[in-house]
């Protein structure tokens, strides 16, 4: 049995810059408040080491030597063979659409310039688990970029380092929107939904509470094409790179929020979502471990499915 | 040669008739019990100046004071015109028709007095309840899930 954790009782915070956004972690326990802060500013050390493997956007990260091998095949470390292994499940979980190999077809969505022929991501690249180490084999030219897949893993890894110190605790992990959260019985948090089309505006509140006496994990992610976009001549473009065409994806859906089992699974189904379009985004949030979707249309309409009601505030 | 001799004196003529007395001694202090029969000869006496009746410009000044005190009365005392307020009153329509009864002398407006805790209706009067507003809770957000990059 979990002793309760009241919700009047302060939380422990630490936040940074990182991941080209705001990071934060936040614990609240029944427990010395100095302790807290110290397993929260922990946490997000072995975060911010995490993140410096799995960047392209720092020449040295374990991801961008793979990028930059001319090699077929390239040692891979754990944290990085995590990720790629969860990239493969996400990719099985959302028929196809979430897909890490799609590095190149993003940078000339951002360059403007002509995207590559598509090939299926399945014969792209694939992950060898050995007993010396894993090892990814690539088509030649084949470049990986994890983004939000990379995201949602972190922050449900940092979560089980925290929980690991502080068993029974409530915490949160904010990996730049994506969310991974544990709630103690007797406890609640609240996570606003960023509406896209202000800065600082709240489209809506989530409100996260176990329900059964126990502590319960939650993960909530959004994704959408409404903050990386870019303009070439009358023509704009977005960084959700359809995986059919390999161009950035002809969608109504502005925005996808999740709310899920974990975080990981939550930014996995966010971004299908976003790709599937609203017609058929119904069908792909109706699925094991995912509990509500709140979509954002072009159109300005807010759609939730009917498993989301619940969970607003 | 000049003629040194003094010009003879011109006589002076007297404005005095001839064999008129001075005038001091015409002056007759004793008062006269009867009107002359005939007036002395000499300078008529000048007629007394024609002076226009004050009266009736007495009687315009005072109507107007009393124009105008009437006007500053009439503009200090509060209009007869009842005043109801739409929000406080529990039948707007019921009012609307009340302001609209070709002038009246007297309107009767049903008036609504919001009761504060403790406080008991009036005797004949209608209790409302006012309907209860729906509570909005106003939550602590930990944070915002948010597409990355968006602050």
């Amino acid at each position: 049995m979990t002793a309760g954790v009241a919700p009047s009782l302060p939380m422990a915070m630490a936040a940074r810059p990182l991941m080209g956004g705001l990071v934060s972690i936040h614990v609240r326990a029944a427990v010395d408040q100095a302790r807290l802060e110290r397993d929260a500013d922990r946490a997000m050390a072995r975060l911010e080491a995490w993140t410096r493997r799995l960047t392209r956007f720092d020449t040295g990260s374990e991801l961008s030597r793979l990028n930059a091998s001319r090699l077929a095949a390239v040692p891979v470390g754990p944290t990085l063979t995590a990720v790629l292994d969860w990239a493969r499940t996400a990719e099985s979980m959302t028929d196809g659409r979430v897909d890490v190999a799609m590095l190149d077809a993003r940078l000339a969505a951002e360059a403007g310039t002509a995207a590559l022929p598509p090939v299926a991501a399945g014969r792209r690249w694939s992950l060898v688990r050995g007993e010396r180490g894993s090892v990814v084999i690539r088509e030649a030219g084949v470049r990986i970029d994890l983004d939000g897949v990379a995201k949602g893993w972190l922050a449900d890894r940092t979560l089980d380092l925290v929980l690991g110190w502080a068993p029974g605790c409530t915490a949160l992990v904010d990996g730049d929107g994506d969310i991974a959260a544990q709630v103690a019985p007797g406890d609640e948090l609240f996570v606003g939904v960023a509406d896209p089309a202000t800065d600082e505006g709240t489209a809506a509140v989530i409100r996260l509470a176990p329900d059964d006496g126990r502590p319960r994990r939650f993960g909530v992610a959004t994704s959408g094409t409404s903050v990386h976009r870019w303009t070439h001549g009358a023509e704009s473009a977005h960084h959700l790179i359809d995986p059919v065409t390999w161009r950035p994806a002809d969608t109504d859906v502005a925005q996808a929020t999740v709310l899920a089992d974990t975080a990981r699974a939550a930014e996995a189904f966010a971004k299908a979502a976003v790709l599937a379009g609203s017609d058929l985004a119904g069908e792909i949030l109706d699925r094991p471990g995912v509990h509500g979707g709140l979509l954002i249309t072009t159109r300005g309409e807010i759609r939730a499915t009917p498993g989301m009601l619940a969970w607003l505030a | 040669m000049p003629d040194s001799r003094m010009p003879e004196p011109t006589p002076v003529r007297s404005i005095r008739e001839p064999g008129a007395a001075p005038r001091s001694l015409r002056h007759d202090p004793a008062p006269r019990m009867t009107r002359p029969t005939r007036m002395a000869p000499g300078p008529a006496p000048r007629a007394p100046r024609s002076r226009p009746d004050p009266n009736p410009l007495r009687l315009m000044i005072g109507l107007a004071g009393l124009a105008s005190a009437a006007a500053f009365t009439t503009a200090m005392l509060p209009s007869v015109t009842p005043r109801v307020d739409a929000a406080q009153v529990a039948d707007p329509a019921a009012a609307t028709a009340a302001i609209e009864q070709p002038s009246p002398s007297v309107v009767h407006v049903t008036k609504v007095v919001t009761l504060k805790p403790g406080q008991t209706a009036p005797p004949q009067s209608t209790v409302v309840v006012r309907p209860t507003p729906t509570p909005q809770v106003r939550v602590k957000v930990v944070t915002r899930t948010r597409q990355s990059g968006k602050p």
